[in-house]
């Protein structure tokens, strides 16, 4: 290397250093500071992993032990899982398409779509157990509640995302609705939903797989479905029980989870 | 107006010589199918409907209760209290999503080169996708009943790990599909100057990829802060311990002054990560985020 | 019948798209509007169909006034006014059928909405397809189709609409020249007979010169040239276009008059 490739030649000028991106560093420090904080609130420390691994040794003993006579004998509501998600999902995608269509500038007024926007970003802020402590209260415990609450869960969910699926739609077969002199309904259902309708059944499935997820979470509070076999069981120290019922229940989500995935290949 | 009848036919008879509509029969079946399935399931399910018809009412008074809870003076006696116990836990809420969506990224980093066809061999991409897969199945829920409040006993941090741990699957396996549409000329480009292995994945790959990853990082994050509240219902801290006692109890002043502090936090820090996740990426094109991570998380 | 008095847009941006047109085109003619890009030919079409909403002056169609036309009688007027895009603008996911019965939709409202047409409207979208020579696509999906046969499915959907007057704004700048001559010509043979008042912007001149009756050139959102195509020579287009006449602006291919 020869030093003319070091040294400017005499008279080029060399452009001037770049400002320093202030931001990212910025961002960075704001970001180390919130771990560090968050850290010393919820007390972390991986000790326990070399210390305390014994202590959950009987539990986890128990875990390997699965009863599967159990999760057979709970057949019904395994059963009832599934007409939760069905029935509440069916139900919330079903009004979710309408309402996305509502909350985009493509198929509706500015103004209703910012407001039906924001009212989805409020409802869609409180998580699903909320939703089912909400539903018990109101209708008492059982398959009442778990359907009401998924599909208050799920309205959000599957409206938000069929509303960006809407937003991104080609423009052009719009215009061209326009210019046939649709109406605006014309104009969705002839212009907007072809486009976007293997967009909204894979949600649909989505959502579909989504539930049989939260059907844990609101049985744990009382709203039917296999959560609910799962919370009294943990209060009677059934792991064995427990652990045959998880067991069964991630092999049908992963079962679920390669069908939506091949599904969703397939419609799009 | 011009009727069908008073134009000059474009071709001489009209029977005959139109195409024959092809038989939608895939369709069809497929509609019918969904059909039946959903009708059974309303017809059968074990539901009382009967109870709807006193819901809205119900439903009416409640929110009054906790509307009226919102407005008092929350510097009058008690509700300061109210006001600062939920905070308290919302925060903490928080905290455990961060911690726990720390976690999830720094493991599913190495996961996610792993998992991409155009970095890794095929038999290693192959297992570690099986292994996110598996991950993905198992509710953080589960992983906190079953193996981090026996470990880390009751408390937020087993409740950050259960989530950190949930958060693997979706990341990895999210993240290595960015890392499969990475442009391969730029990359290619970096082997052509000899550079090894893991220089060419530095300097071709992951300036490429770094975007779209922390993006996905950030959705994660809004999407821990809401599946963190199950998990304080058996005990692994966050919003969720105190929201299960308040319902128990039914104090629905204080339920709504609660859940009015669950939906402004989260509505806020939404709105502060979707901010920041398109500033990210932007003049990257389209957001990665948007639909597929949320249809995937 | 079409009539300009006056007629002024400009764009919520303050540009002018139209500045003063007059303009008057009798029931059957065949206008082609040219002009330098950025001249307005687009705002003048759209304008027609109330596309872009015009900020003073006169616009008539028919004896119904477009200009201050809302809802309603804004949807009746579009529904006897085709429109032809640049892009095709087609739902590409669908059969080229629903795409042609889209043309139908003013004439179905309720049920068009469940997908369902009745069979008379089904017959005149076939027929509009047959008119355009591809009724034998019509179960396909309009992606399948190539970009000539694409315009062809929009000439056969506003042709479904059995309008009045037919918009058409660059048809055929997406096509290779053999191809837009092709589309012009089955344009041309259906305007004539069925006798549609046709308005089409053209870059190209000698197609242009070679489909219209009558030639429209703009600038800078005025009318600077109207006549008969036959009228158009090498001095008319430097008023046009500021300069004269070179290889860029004829289409390559031979045009044989087909109609
Ligand atoms: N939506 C709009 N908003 C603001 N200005 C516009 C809009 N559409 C067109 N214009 C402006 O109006 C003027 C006329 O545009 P127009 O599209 O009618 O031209 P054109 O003759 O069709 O050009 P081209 O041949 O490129 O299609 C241009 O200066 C353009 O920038
Ligand atoms: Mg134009």
């Amino acid at each position: 290397m020869t030093a003319t490739t070091t040294v400017p030649a005499p008279g080029r000028a060399v452009p001037p250093k770049p400002r320093p991106p202030w931001g990212l560093y910025a961002g960075l420090i704001a970001c180390a500071v919130v771990t560090v904080w968050a850290a010393l609130g919820i007390e972390f420390t991986l000790a326990p992993l070399f210390s305390d691994l014994t202590r959950g040794r009987e539990v986890v003993a128990e875990f390997f032990r699965p009863d599967w006579e159990f999760a057979w004998r709970v057949r019904e509501q395994w059963l009832e899982t599934l007409q939760l998600a069905v029935v509440a999902g069916s139900l919330g995608c079903l009004l979710a398409l309408v309402l996305a269509h509502m909350a985009s500038d493509v198929t509706a007024p500015p103004w209703m779509a910012r407001t039906l926007k924001a009212l989805l970003a409020v409802e869609r802020s409180l998580p699903d157990v909320a939703w089912a402590l909400l539903a018990v209260a109101v209708v008492g415990n059982g398959a009442l509640a778990g359907i009401l609450a998924l599909f208050a869960f799920n309205v959000g969910v599957a409206a938000k995302l069929t509303a960006e699926s809407v937003d991104a739609v080609d423009r052009g077969p719009v215009e061209a609705a326009t210019a046939v002199g649709a109406s605006a309904v014309q104009r969705a259902v002839a212009a907007v939903l072809p486009q976007v309708m293997p967009n909204f059944l894979s949600y649909s499935f989505y959502v579909f797989e989504l539930n049989i997820r939260a059907s844990l979470v609101i049985g744990l509070v009382g709203a039917g479905g296999i959560g609910q076999v799962i919370k009294t069981e943990l209060s009677r120290f059934q792991y064995s029980h427990i652990s045959a019922i998880v067991a069964v229940f991630v092999v049908v989500v992963f079962v679920l989870d390669q069908a939506s995935a091949w599904l969703r290949r397939r419609l799009i | 107006m011009r009727t069908v009848g008073t134009r000059p036919p474009a071709a001489g008879p009209v029977d005959g010589d139109r195409p024959k509509r092809p038989n939608p029969w895939r369709q069809v079946t497929g509609s019918l199918v969904t059909a039946v399935v959903v009708v059974l399931c309303v017809v059968t399910v074990d539901a009382q409907w009967a109870r709807l018809s006193e819901a809205p009412g119900i439903l009416g008074d409640y929110l009054r209760l906790m509307t009226r809870g919102v407005l008092q003076n929350p510097m009058a006696d008690p509700y300061t209290d109210y006001w600062s116990k939920a905070f308290e836990y919302m925060v903490e809420s928080l905290q455990m999503a961060w911690i726990g969506t720390l976690v999830g990224a720094v493991l599913s980093f190495p996961a996610a080169f792993l998992a991409a066809r155009n970095v890794s061999p095929r038999p290693v991409v192959f297992v570690t996708r099986q292994v996110l897969n598996v991950i993905r199945a198992i509710p953080e829920l589960i992983l906190a009943i079953a193996i981090m409040l026996p470990i880390f006993g009751l408390g937020p941090l087993a409740g950050a790990l259960a989530l950190g741990v949930g958060s693997v699957g979706t990341l990895g396996k999210l993240g290595s599909e960015v890392i499969e549409a990475v442009d391969p000329r730029p990359v290619e480009a970096v082997a052509a100057t000899g550079a090894r292995r893991l220089h060419v994945l530095a300097w071709g790959v992951l300036p490429q990829a770094l975007p779209e990853i922390v993006a996905l990082w950030l959705y994660r994050f809004e999407i821990n802060i809401r599946a963190g509240a199950i998990l304080g219902a058996v005990g692994a801290g966050g919003i969720g311990s105190i929201l299960t006692q308040l319902f128990e109890a039914r104090l629905w002043d204080r339920i709504g002054i609660t859940l009015f502090l669950v939906i402004a936090v989260t509505v806020l820090v939404d709105q502060l990560s979707a901010r920041v996740r398109h500033r990210i990426i932007a003049g990257g094109g389209k957001d990665p985020v948007a639909g597929e991570a949320e249809a995937l998380a | 019948m079409i009539t300009f008095r006056d007629v002024h847009v400009t764009y919520p941006t303050g540009t002018k798209g139209l500045d003063g047109v007059s303009l008057e085109i009798p029931e059957g003619e065949f206008v082609v509007v040219v002009g330098l890009s950025g001249a307005g030919k687009s705002t003048l079409v759209r304008a027609v169909n109330g596309l872009v909403p015009v900020t003073s002056g006169e616009l008539e169609v028919n004896g119904q006034r477009v200009d201050g036309a809302r809802g309603g009688t804004l949807r009746r007027l579009r529904a006897d006014v085709g429109m032809i895009f640049q892009g095709f603008n087609l739902v590409t996911r669908v059969s080229v059928l629903r795409n042609v019965l889209m043309g139908r939709l003013s004439h179905s409202p309720v049920s068009s909405l469940f997908g369902v047409y009745g069979a008379a409207d089904k017959e005149i979208a076939f027929d509009a397809l047959d008119r355009v020579g591809i009724l034998d696509k019509a179960y396909v999906r309009a992606s399948r189709l190539s970009g000539g046969q694409q315009q062809r499915v929009a000439i056969a959907r506003v042709l479904a609409q059995q309008p009045h007057v037919v918009l058409a704004d660059e048809p055929v700048a997406s096509l290779d020249p053999p191809t837009a001559n092709a589309v012009m010509a089955d344009l041309r043979r259906v305007q004539r007979q069925l006798g549609i008042t046709t308005v089409v912007n053209l870059h190209f001149l000698d197609l242009a010169k070679s489909f219209a009756d009558r030639i429209v050139g703009m600038r800078a959102g005025r009318i600077v040239f109207d006549g008969p195509a036959a009228e158009v020579d090498d001095r008319v287009f430097e008023s046009i276009y500021g300069r004269s006449l070179s290889v860029q602006d004829v289409s390559t291919a031979e045009v044989d008059r087909l109609t």
